[in-house]
C-alpha cells in the first residue's frame, strides 16, 4: 500500500512537472546533472561511437569535419549538457547501453557481460522513437548530416526534443530520503541549417521528510535559452542568450565543490549568465569566449528567483585547450564584476586534463580525468578578499558494456586563511546503463570531516533520458 | 589550511545586532529546513537529536542551539553528505546571535 502511494505520488509529481513547467516566477532549486565528459574522453577511441562505420564515405576536409571531442559533438550546448545532437543521441543508443544497443562499436563486440547478449544487437537500428522530426530548409543534407550514418536516427532534424529525469535515494546510515532529483525538458528548433533556437526548462520537488515520502514543494524554471549560429567551418559558433559560462569541466555531480563553489552549479538559475559567446572546436584544439551580465553569487540566501537578465555588472569567461583522441588539456578563466551586495568580484582560474589509455589498447578500458581550480573572491558582504581552491580526480573502468566502475576524489578549501573549512570526499560508483535511455547510478561516498572523522553516505538514482 | 577560526574570519561583515527574523531564520531555511521541518510548531518530543525537529521555529532552534551550533560550526557534520555547507560568515552570524542572547 505504501509503495502504491509512493508510485502514485511519483506519477502525480511527474504530471505536475509538465503543468508547472511554464511557470518561471518561483525560485527554483533544480538539481541537474549532465552527460559526462567521461563519454567525450572515451568516444575518441573508435569512429563508431558517434556514427556508424565510415567505410567508403566521403571524408570531409578539415573545416567541415565534426570529429571534435568538444562537448558540442554530442550536445547542442557548446559547454555541454542538455539537448543532444544526432551523434549524441547515437552514442546514447549505441555505445552506452548494456542491452539492445542500436549499433555496438566494433571494439566492444566482445565486451558483453554474457556472450549471448550480442544476439540482441543484430538489428542495427534504433530501438526507440527518435525525438527529432523533419528537416530544416537549406537544401539536401551531406556529410555529417547524411541520414545513413546514425542507425535510423534523424540526422538533420528541424525540431528535436530531449528529456532528462532522475529519481534519487539518499541514505546516511541515520536518515534516508527519496526525491525527484531532476526533470528537464529540452527543445530545439532549426528552421534553417546553422541557425537554431534552443531552450531547457526544469523542475524539482525538494525533499522534505522522505521517511513519509513527502515532497516539500515543486519549483520550475527556464534554465537555458539561446539562439545560436553553429556548425560553421571549424565547428565555429556564436550564440546569445542565457547559459552557463564556459569554464572548466562540466561534470555530472552538481555537489562537487569544483563546480558548486565556483558559481557553476548547474542545478541553480543563479549560476547562469546572460550574454554572448563565440567559439570553435575543430580537430582538436578548442577555444570559447563569452561576455555577459552576471547573476548574484549563489552563496547568499535569497528568497526570490534571480533576475532573468542578471544584475548590474559584467563578466567574461574563456576556455581553450586541446582535446585529442587519447588525451586532453585545457585552461579556463572567468571574471565577474558586480556590487558587493550581489556577491562582489571574482576571478577564477582552472586547469583541466584527461587521459584515455583505452585508445592505445583494448585491454585497458580506463579513463582518467581531473581539474584544479582556484578563485579570488570577496568574502560575503565584505570588502576583504580571499582565495579558495578545489580539485577533483576521477578514474573510470568499463567492466562490461554498460557497466562502469568509478572512483573519484574531491577536495576543496573554501578560504585559505581559515582553519578546518576544507571538504574532502571519496566517491566509489557503479553506473549501470541497462537499457537504451535508462541508467541506474549508485555511489558510496566517504566524507572526511575535520572534527568528526569519516561520515559515509550512499546515493542512488534512476535516470531516464531521451 | 590557514589558522583563523571559522567564526572570526569576517568580522567586518557582521551587523551590530544579529536577529532571528533577519539573519538566522533565513539561514535555517536555506541550509536546514529542507530536511528538518515539521508542520508542528515545536519538535514533537523535545529531542534535539530528532530528525523531525522544526528548525524554522525560534523556540526549537534556541532550545537545541548547543547541539546545533556544535554540529554546524564545530564538527561541521551538518549539513551532511553533498549538501551545501555554511560559509564562514554564516557561521560567524550563528556565533554572534549566540553572543547577543538570541535576539528575535
Amino acid at each position: 500500500m505504501r509503495r502504491a502511494a509512493q508510485a502514485l505520488l511519483l506519477l502525480v509529481s511527474t504530471i505536475l512537472c509538465f503543468l508547472l513547467l511554464p511557470r518561471v516566477d518561483r525560485r527554483p532549486a533544480i538539481r541537474q546533472g549532465y552527460a559526462l565528459p567521461l563519454y567525450t574522453a572515451r568516444s575518441g577511441r573508435t569512429c563508431d561511437n558517434c556514427h556508424t562505420n565510415p567505410t567508403g564515405w566521403e571524408n570531409p576536409s578539415l573545416p567541415w569535419r565534426k570529429c571534435t571531442l568538444s562537448c558540442q559533438a554530442c550536445h547542442l550546448n557548446p559547454s555541454g549538457g542538455g539537448l543532444r545532437t544526432t551523434p549524441g543521441r547515437f552514442y546514447a543508443q549505441a555505445t552506452l547501453p548494456m542491452l539492445f544497443a542500436s549499433h555496438r562499436g566494433y571494439k566492444d563486440w566482445n565486451r558483453h557481460l554474457v556472450g549471448s547478449m550480442k544476439n540482441l544487437e543484430l538489428k542495427r537500428r534504433n530501438r526507440l522513437v527518435d525525438p527529432a522530426f523533419w528537416h530544416p530548409l537549406g537544401g539536401p543534407s551531406k556529410m555529417a548530416f547524411l541520414q545513413s550514418r546514425y542507425a535510423g536516427l534523424n540526422a538533420d532534424p528541424l525540431l528535436f526534443f530531449g528529456v532528462d529525469s532522475r529519481l534519487a535515494w539518499w541514505y546516511s546510515g541515520r536518515n534516508h530520503a527519496v526525491f525527484p532529483m531532476q526533470f528537464d525538458l529540452h527543445a530545439g528548433l532549426r528552421m534553417v541549417r546553422h541557425l537554431v533556437v534552443a531552450a531547457t526548462g526544469g523542475l524539482i520537488a525538494q525533499l522534505k521528510d522522505a521517511d513519509r515520502s513527502h515532497w516539500k514543494r515543486i519549483s520550475a524554471g527556464l534554465k537555458d535559452v539561446y539562439v545560436m549560429v553553429d556548425q560553421l567551418p571549424m565547428m565555429t559558433y556564436i550564440r546569445a542568450g542565457r547559459f552557463l559560462p564556459p569554464f572548466g569541466t562540466n561534470i555530472d555531480d552538481h555537489t562537487s565543490p569544483i563546480r558548486r563553489d565556483f558559481e557553476l552549479d548547474g542545478s541553480r538559475l543563479d549560476s547562469r549568465v546572460t550574454g554572448v559567446e563565440i567559439g570553435m572546436a575543430p580537430n582538436y584544439p578548442y577555444v570559447q569566449f563569452a561576455v555577459f551580465r552576471p547573476n548574484p553569487g549563489d552563496l547568499i540566501p535569497k528568497s526570490i528567483q534571480p533576475p532573468f537578465l542578471g544584475v548590474k555588472g559584467w563578466g567574461i569567461a574563456a576556455s581553450a585547450g586541446w582535446r585529442d583522441l587519447a588525451w586532453q588539456l585545457g585552461v579556463s578563466f572567468m571574471m565577474k564584476r558586480r556590487n558587493i551586495a550581489d556577491g562582489g568580484d571574482i576571478e577564477a582560474y582552472s586547469v583541466q586534463w584527461g587521459f584515455n589509455p583505452w585508445y592505445f589498447s583494448n585491454k585497458f578500458p580506463l579513463t582518467y580525468m581531473g581539474e584544479f581550480a582556484a578563485e579570488r573572491y570577496r568574502r560575503e558582504g565584505s570588502v576583504t578578499s580571499a582565495w579558495r581552491f578545489a580539485v577533483f580526480n576521477e578514474l573510470d573502468y568499463l567492466l562490461f558494456n554498460g557497466v562502469n566502475l568509478s572512483v573519484k576524489h574531491d577536495y576543496s578549501d573554501a578560504d585559505l586563511k581559515v582553519a578546518d573549512d576544507h571538504a574532502n570526499r571519496l566517491t566509489f560508483g557503479v553506473d549501470l546503463h541497462v537499457l537504451p535511455s535508462f541508467t541506474i547510478k549508485t555511489q558510496a561516498r566517504l566524507n572526511f570531516l575535520p572534527h568528526v572523522g569519516v561520515q559515509p553516505d550512499f546515493f542512488m538514482y534512476l535516470r531516464g533520458f531521451w | 589550511m590557514g589558522s583563523q577560526e571559522l567564526t572570526t574570519v569576517a568580522p567586518d561583515t557582521l551587523p551590530l545586532t544579529v536577529t532571528w527574523s533577519t539573519h538566522i531564520q533565513p539561514l535555517m531555511q536555506f541550509y536546514c529546513t529542507s530536511c528538518h521541518f515539521t508542520n508542528e510548531t515545536k519538535n514533537r518530543n523535545g529531542d534535539c537529536d530528532d530528525h523531525d525537529m522544526n528548525l524554522n521555529d525560534y523556540d526549537t532552534v534556541v532550545n537545541c542551539y548547543p547541539d546545533l551550533y556544535e554540529s554546524i560550526a564545530i564538527k561541521q557534520d551538518m549539513p551532511p553528505g553533498g549538501a551545501r555547507r555554511m560559509t564562514a560568515r554564516h557561521k560567524a552570524l550563528l556565533k554572534a546571535w549566540l553572543d547577543g542572547g538570541f535576539a528575535k
